[in-house]
């Protein structure tokens, strides 16, 4: 054997206890039949939700309540994908939210963060939703994306968006690098050593533009209206530095 | 396929979800591909679940979801990925259910694994359901008792006769975490402390290794600091104390070999092998008493509560190794039979607990480490820090290491003990008196009277425990629990050599027919379920009540000549025991 251990990564289950933030026993009453919510919401809503809950080592509580949540999760991909139309041009938006949500989704697998995979996709889903109309390319990368964690839901939309066979053997949509690189980011601002505020820019704003900015900062003026600047700092990407006397 | 934007259709889950758990059955999606070495590899192994008869609970799909998701993404990225599903079907609760309704444990299972595949399947996950494992098969057991084999050839898997939680009522051993107040989780009947002849594996054997391999691991912190503790490695020193009057002696453990001079008393488990040898008359009574209610409470109850001493005095005195002065032993169930040496030498002085003791019990507590060198007597409390060594003669003036090593050297020389690394880890008590588990197979000689007769009618014989026998891994499994609507025949599966060649085959090419034979028949089998030769006429038995020294043995007739039989010693109860613990 290579490693003298059998398993070098070892992830603890978050116990799911009952409605009313008690262990689930017969004796309570609290137990939450698996039958039941795949009866109700069906077994993709089931696998949602118990991912969706939290971080999956977290002990959480159940809420039949809040599977409502990822039922529209859903619902929303399904209707956005069966709206979605073949040969549209996928904008430069879109295609960088895709490509983010493709990095997201697949980090967040490998360190077993689904929960916030899931955000992410509802992030993407909730954007497709906006659009005037949905481009097919911008969908079917989601399908491949969400399938893992809803199976039928995924198989379904692969075989209505024109495919014949299963997806469980299809590619995993690989994102471009340059397309999730942030090009504003968001800086703080320091009067006399404090935060005062935070200031959005271009990750590329020169120095001109900077000054300008930080100082059109509500929070940032209240300290530096009527003051002589007696130093000024920028490191691009990072932080605004003011001095004043 | 509408692909037109006006009134999409609704996700139907009915329908939609078990049409495509159909289809991924028909076509065998998930059947795991031949391994193509170009590719890389992930096996996705899930804890295999206990088909109880609850069903599956949320807390299931939970973690299968995961592994499940990372089944997909891998295999969604031309990794071969292994994913099967199984049952650790074994338990105590099948076998309750047996005993509460004459229904066979084989049977509830199946039925209960029925439910779990059933529900499993509804939840789309993506396992390859051809290689469906279920602990309770022959097969599977077969491997079960191999492994154990293997541990037993090397010395891994042993017997001992050790303190356990033993439950009459559900007539099988508990863990700790089984017993509340000295009642059953499960049923709340009594449990009480008594010593069983136990299966007991070496773990022990791994301190070292369990303990240094934790920084080669990515896990929780908490996690590796628990494993830590429990391993609890500690250097210290082993003390022989002599014992007044007698020419024996015992031994104690301490990591504060330094604090010797300062030892006022001695402390016994109430579990310890010479209270009732060394208990003066005028005390019998007292100790007798004591030790009964300690063997009410768990290891668990005994530790927890730090502050109420509780002990009764020997009357008899322990010899100090270097002094050759006398001190009082007590029994005290502060003190657990089960870790280091069941005794301990007492430092009032520079431990908490034996501070706690000798103030509730007026002992003597004499001060042999200072912080500064300066005398404090007396003490207001324990130091337990380290410090200089006072009132330790030929010791004194030693910082605490120093006089450590210099108290280890002093007792070796005079062949009273030495340098000792100890574990609190301890072996595994492996033994669960169990009808329905698989049986251990190894087998102990038994001595007849009368060869012609059968032990387990009840006929004189005394089972040779110091000699256990392995079981012939061709022979392997070895007479699982069998229910009574399948014969023998049909349920065992064809070990190699094939069983057709029997026990009488087997003792030939051992070469020695004198020697003790595994009894493999059907007949031997039938002796398991219940002591009637006919499994497959007789009612549904429902398991018999072990007792803690009962034994079912099975005389092979094939040789008469022979001054053994065999028994079919399941532990030390009746039943076969459940190794499925592992």
């Amino acid at each position: 054997m290579k490693q003298p251990e059998p398993f070098m990564k070892l992830v603890h289950q978050g116990m799911i206890l009952g409605e009313d933030g008690e262990k689930m026993s017969k004796s309570r009453g609290n137990v939450v039949n698996p039958d039941h919510i795949v009866k109700m919401f069906g077994a993709d809503a089931l696998r949602l939700y118990e991912m969706f809950m939290g971080p999956l080592d977290a002990v959480k509580p159940w809420q039949t309540s809040q599977v409502a949540g990822v039922v529209r999760f859903r619902d929303r991909v399904y209707s956005a994908v069966q709206k979605s139309e073949p040969g549209l041009p996928v904008s430069e938006e879109t295609n960088k939210l895709l490509h983010r949500t493709i990095k997201k989704v697949t980090n967040d697998i490998e360190s077993m963060a689904f929960n916030t995979a899931i955000s992410q996709m509802m992030v993407y889903t909730n954007h497709l939703h906006s659009l005037a109309a949905v481009p097919r390319d911008a969908v079917v990368p989601l399908i491949l994306l969400v399938s893992p964690f809803a199976p039928h839901l995924g198989e379904e939309l692969w075989n209505k968006t024109g495919h014949e066979a299963t997806l469980a053997y299809e590619p995993w949509p690989t994102w471009d690098e340059a397309l999730c690189v942030d090009d504003v980011v968001e800086v703080p601002v320091q009067v006399n050593g404090k935060v005062r505020g935070k200031v959005t820019l271009p990750k590329a704003a020169a120095e001109s533009d900077a000054r300008e900015a930080a100082l059109a900062v509500e929070g940032v003026a209240a300290f530096t209206t009527g003051k002589q600047i007696k130093k000024f700092v920028y490191v691009p990407g990072k932080i605004v530095n003011l001095v004043v006397g | 396929m509408s692909t037109e934007a006006t009134e999409p259709q609704r996700y139907l889950h009915a329908e939609i979800e078990p049409r495509w758990q159909r289809y991924w059955d028909e076509h065998q999606t998930f059947l795991t591909r031949p391994r193509d070495l170009s590719r890389p590899k992930r096996y996705v192994l899930d804890m295999f679940p206990y088909p109880s008869g609850a069903g599956l609970h949320v807390g299931h799909p939970e973690g299968y979801t995961a592994t499940d998701i990372l089944t997909r993404f891998w295999r969604m990225n031309g990794y071969d990925v292994l994913h099967p599903m199984g049952w650790d079907a074994f338990g105590l609760p099948a076998e309750q259910y047996a005993i509460e309704t004459g229904t066979h444990p084989a049977e509830t299972t199946q039925k209960n694994i029925q439910t779990f595949r059933r529900q499993l399947k509804s939840l789309g996950f993506s396992y390859d359901w051809t290689r469906e494992v279920d602990t309770t098969d022959p097969g599977y057991v077969r491997w079960t008792q191999w492994i154990f084999l293997q541990l037993f050839k090397k010395d891994l898997a042993y017997q001992d006769r050790v303190n356990v939680n033993w439950c009459p009522a559900l007539g099988t051993v508990l863990a700790n975490e089984e017993v509340k107040d000295g009642l059953s989780e499960r049923g709340n009947h009594p449990v009480f402390r008594v010593p069983l002849r136990q299966w007991m594996m070496r773990i022990t054997a791994y301190g070292d290794r369990l303990l240094d391999d934790l920084s080669t691991v990515d896990w929780p912190n908490g996690t590796l600091t628990m494993q830590r503790d429990w391993i609890g490695r500690s250097e210290g020193a082993r003390i022989v104390f002599g014992i007044e009057g007698r020419q024996d002696t015992f031994e104690v453990f301490t990591t504060r070999p330094d604090t010797l001079m300062g030892c006022t008393y001695c402390v016994l488990a109430p579990e310890h092998a010479l209270v009732s040898e060394i208990t003066t008359a005028d005390n019998a009574a007292a100790v007798e008493a004591y030790v009964k209610a300690a063997a009410g409470k768990s290891d668990r109850d005994r530790t927890a509560d730090a502050k109420k001493k509780t002990g009764v005095p020997t009357g008899t005195f322990a010899i100090h190794p270097i002094t050759g002065a006398k001190v009082p032993i007590w029994v005290a169930d502060y003190v657990i039979g089960g870790y280091g040496t069941g005794a301990v030498m007492a430092v009032p002085g520079h431990d908490e607990r034996d501070f706690e003791f000798a103030k509730a019990f007026d002992l003597p507590i004499i001060e042999v480490v200072s912080p500064d060198g300066k005398l404090h007597a007396p003490l207001q409390a324990a130091f337990v820090d380290d410090g200089v060594a006072v009132n330790s003669g030929e010791f004194d003036g030693l910082a605490t290491p120093a006089c450590k090593k210099a108290m280890i050297d002093k007792l070796a020389s005079l062949e009273k003990g030495g340098a000792r690394v100890t574990y609190k880890l301890r072996d595994w008590v492996f033994s669960r008196q169990r009808y329905w588990g698989e049986p251990i197979p190894v087998y102990f000689p038994v001595q007849m009277k009368d060869p012609s007769a059968d032990p387990r009618k009840g006929a004189e014989h005394t089972i040779d425990f110091d000699h256990p026998i392995g079981v012939d891994e061709s022979g392997s499994p070895s007479a699982c629990p069998i229910s009574p609507t399948t014969s023998p025949e049909t349920t065992r599966p064809a070990p190699s050599p094939a069983p057709s060649t029997g026990a009488s085959s087997r003792r030939t090419a051992a070469g020695t027919p004198a020697r003790p034979t595994p009894c493999l028949s059907g007949r031997a089998r039938a002796g398991i379920t219940s002591a009637s030769p006919t499994p497959r006429t007789q009612t549904p038995p429902g398991p018999r009540r072990p007792t803690p020294t009962g034994c079912l043995s099975t005389s092979t007739s094939a040789a008469p000549s022979t001054r053994f039989s065999t028994s079919c010693m399941r532990a030390s109860g009746t039943r076969p025991c459940s190794i499925s613990a592992m």
